[in-house]
């Protein structure tokens, strides 16, 4: 297994090539159907070699979040959906022989509520969020579920979380609030107006209006998203 | 009323009381005699219904497998571990889980770095056979249907060799050969046989390897070493060391059948020496003849020798490639999944192994939690081999209660609750097993609620195992049941033993064969009294050579002459 490089891609295929820390698949051209692309080569800073349990500890040390927004080219203000970073590790004998590389791999998921399920590519995701065209395979939206009157969308029932080249409602513009009661329809328009008009800014998408998506977050906390509202906007 | 009345009445009662026990055990008696093995009829018969016994078990286990759907088992992750190592991988939807449905096709892949983890069987293991037989009637895809029902043929013609070589007449034989196929196809055991787990090919080896003792202690090589040994006698013997070795390349489960494999081949001749010597006329024999009995004794024994040291080759050989493949996971296993969790004082038994406080945090946890890869990087768990676990078992006898319990509810419990046997996911995914005929299964509430009855019935199978195997008025042929019996039991106890302490969260997949030996030992139990309480039967096998002429007589027959 030879140490990787940034941009190349692999189509990793069977759910027990995941349930292991190295992987020796060949890289494929890109424009070729792949499911994972290289982002980071990072390092990792310790002895002995890791179990599959370390894996999220793997990608926090090694694959930080932030290089996986700039390989996308995603602004700060575009949420990103299904989009899940994999460590890789040399194997246990080229570890015991000193390599401590870490291949950071991108895989995106067709839907984040459900098992992992990578989806697969014929493109490089390179820059794709900066592309109107490319971006919403890898963007948040929300689809309403029946008639939503109310810019705070309160109850767990009324959206359900998509990605934006699926049908929705609204876009996630990446600006999450922390609350300790549900707001009121016009704290939330204050709230969010000003990151919903920093997302038009970005002149990907024209917006209706601003709202926002209230969740309780799996650790408990009530968070308020910012969304703008518009179906199609901009098509 | 006089005063002696009350007296007369008890003793009236009292042989009333001895006259009815007598009634009793007459007619249990009567009932063995009709149930009982009878004498051995003519060969062609017998093979006749061999075959038949072998073509029926053979369709009702295609009919138990197939109709009206095929029912199997999912994989809880060992069936990938033994077919990625030969380059397959299973044909499911990504997000489907293996353990909820049985998903029959495996197609080629390509395997890279750790993706695939390597099989913990032994490479010259029959199921590989098998699996490649499968494989090529599929055209290069691996069918688990298909592969169920090469293993239906192989039960099949595992149960022709069983009817072959059992004592009795053919009625007898079918009736002990069907109580053994319907434990055999029990959901239980049954829908192993679709499945890319080796239990499948574990249990029917367990067959075999019952079937090997029953040919082994049979005396079938009585006379291989003589001029007029029978053809059958030496295939016979041929076949028995072959399902011996096949057993015990099967699995390392099947290990505890070695005893049994090798005191046949090792005793066994020394036993029917001993008896001759027995029946023979005394004298003095002259010194030349004694000479020439001692070469032909050793050449007697030569054979089965030669087998005996082959056979233990082959049970080495799996031992040590089973120490070697899984040792580390063992060991983790027993003392993260089973002995910290249940001990009385961890912490020391953390001391007793040499590790640090701090691993206690890996307690219960599995093998690739964030806490055991600390564990795993200490070089002291690294030092920590099978030895020591044996040692620590050896040094705490306090626990053997706890692990024993444990083990026997395994056996009254074996149904593989969390893994599906339909070959589609029904319903909400959960695993759902098939109910079309499950007597084992269905027996778990008795063997649970009634305490000890378990060990008890296994103990009277044993006693009542021994009292044939050592009837000496009885022919070795019908004795033999007696022997493969004792045996069969043996290497029951001894899996038990080695698999009690595990992991016991598969504690009741890794207990399956000694599961189907409690089963197997209920209609042997039975097969033996009858052939006990039947009598001497069939004729001797133990006698000396009858040859075909005199000149052979002259050469082959032991016996010293008197002293003039």
């Amino acid at each position: 297994m030879a140490e990787p490089t940034v941009g190349e891609c692999r189509l990793i295929d069977r759910p027990e090539q995941f349930r292991s820390l190295s992987d020796g698949t060949a890289t494929v051209a890109c424009d070729r159907e792949h499911t994972a692309e290289t982002y980071l080569v990072g390092e990792l800073d310790r002895e002995s070699y890791p179990v599959l349990g370390e894996r999220e500890a793997i990608a926090a040390e090694a694959c930080p979040p932030r290089v996986v927004r700039g390989y996308l080219e995603a602004h700060e203000r575009q949420a990103l959906y299904g989009v899940w970073t994999v460590p890789w590790l040399p194997s246990e004998q080229q570890w015991a022989a000193g390599e401590r590389w870490v291949r950071c791999d991108l895989v995106t998921v067709r839907d984040e509520a459900t098992a992992f399920d990578p989806l697969v590519h014929t493109a490089s995701l390179r820059g794709a969020a900066a592309d109107a065209a490319r971006a919403d395979a890898l963007t948040r939206c929300y689809a309403a579920v029946g008639e939503v009157a109310d810019p705070v969308l309160g109850a767990p029932d009324e959206t359900v979380d998509v990605r934006c080249d699926e049908s929705h409602d609204y876009r996630d513009v990446n600006h999450w609030l922390r609350q300790e009661t549900a707001p009121s329809g016009g704290t939330a328009v204050r709230d969010c107006a000003e990151s919903v008009q920093e997302w038009i800014g970005l002149g990907l998408r024209a917006s209706a209006g601003v709202a926002g998506v209230l969740r309780e977050e799996a650790n408990g906390n009530l968070t308020l998203r910012c969304v703008s509202v518009g179906a199609d906007d901009g098509d | 009323m006089t005063a002696t009345e009350p007296r007369r009445r008890a003793k009236h009662e009292q042989r009333r009381g001895v006259r009815r026990r007598i009634l009793v055990v007459d007619r249990i008696t009567a009932a063995f005699a009709l149930l009982g093995p009878g004498r051995a009829e003519r060969r062609p018969r017998i093979w006749v219904a061999a075959v038949l016994g072998g073509a029926v078990m053979t369709g009702l286990a295609l009919l138990r497998l197939f109709v009206p759907v095929p029912v199997g088992m999912a994989d809880a992750g060992d069936g990938f571990r033994l077919l990625c190592s030969v380059g397959l991988a299973n044909e499911r939807p990504f997000t489907a889980d293996a353990m909820s449905a049985v998903y029959p096709l495996w197609s080629p892949a390509d395997w890279h770095a750790a993706a695939c983890p390597g099989s913990d069987v032994w490479s010259l293991s029959p199921y590989y056979g098998v699996a490649a037989l499968a494989r090529l009637l599929g055209g290069g895809v691996l069918d688990l249907r298909i592969l169920g029902a090469l293993l239906a043929v192989a039960l099949g013609l595992l149960t022709v060799a069983l009817i072959r070589y059992l004592p009795g007449a053919v009625p007898f034989r079918l009736v002990v050969a069907a109580l053994l196929g319907a434990v055999l196809l029990d959901g239980v055991f049954a829908d192993f046989l679709i499945s890319a787990d080796l239990d499948g090919a574990v249990l029917l080896a367990v067959l075999a390897g019952f079937i090997a003792l029953l040919i082994l202690w049979g005396g079938w090589a009585d006379r291989v070493t003589t001029l007029d040994v029978p053809p059958r006698g030496v295939a016979a013997s041929a076949l028995g060391v072959l399902l011996a070795a096949a057993a015990l390349a099967t699995s390392p489960a099947l290990l505890a059948f070695l005893p049994g494999f090798v005191a046949a081949l090792v005793v066994l001749p020394w036993l029917r020496d001993a008896e001759q010597r027995r029946g023979r006329e005394t004298g003095r024999a002259l010194r030349g003849d004694r000479g020439r009995e001692l070469a032909r004794t050793l050449a007697h024994r030569v054979p089965s020798l030669t087998a005996a040291v082959a056979l233990l080759a082959v049970g080495a050989a799996q031992a040590g490639d089973a120490l070697d493949r899984v040792r580390s996971d063992a060991v983790y296993s027993v003392v993260f999944g089973t002995l910290l969790p249940t001990s009385p004082d961890p912490e020391a038994d953390l001391g007793w192994f040499g590790l640090p406080e701090g691993a206690l945090q890996a307690s219960g946890r599995s093998i690739t939690d964030p806490q055991a890869g600390a564990v795993l990087a200490d070089p002291a768990f690294a030092a920590i081999g099978i030895d020591d676990l044996i040692r620590f078992r050896i040094t705490h006898p306090e626990r053997i209660v706890a692990v024993s319990d444990r083990g026997l509810a395994a056996i009254a419990q074996p149904a593989q609750q969390s893994r599906g046997s339909t070959m589609l996911p029904v319903g909400d995914g959960e695993p759902v097993q098939d109910p079309r005929w499950t007597p084992v299964a269905g027996s778990s509430p008795l063997l649970l609620a009634v305490p000890l009855l378990v060990p008890g019935l296994q103990f009277a199978g044993m006693l009542v195992a021994l009292s044939l195997a050592f009837a000496r008025t009885h022919p070795l042929r019908s004795r033999s049941l007696g022997f493969a019996t004792v045996f069969a039991m043996l290497a029951g106890w001894l899996h038990f033993w080695a698999v009690a302490p595990g992991d016991q969260r598969v504690l009741s997949e890794a207990m399956l064969p000694s599961t189907l030996l409690f089963w197997m030992g209920l209609p042997l139990l039975f097969a033996c009294a009858a052939v006990r309480l039947a009598g001497p039967g069939e004729k001797s096998s133990i006698r000396a050579p009858e040859a075909k002429n005199a000149l052979i007589a002259a050469i082959t027959r032991p016996d010293a002459r008197p002293s003039p």
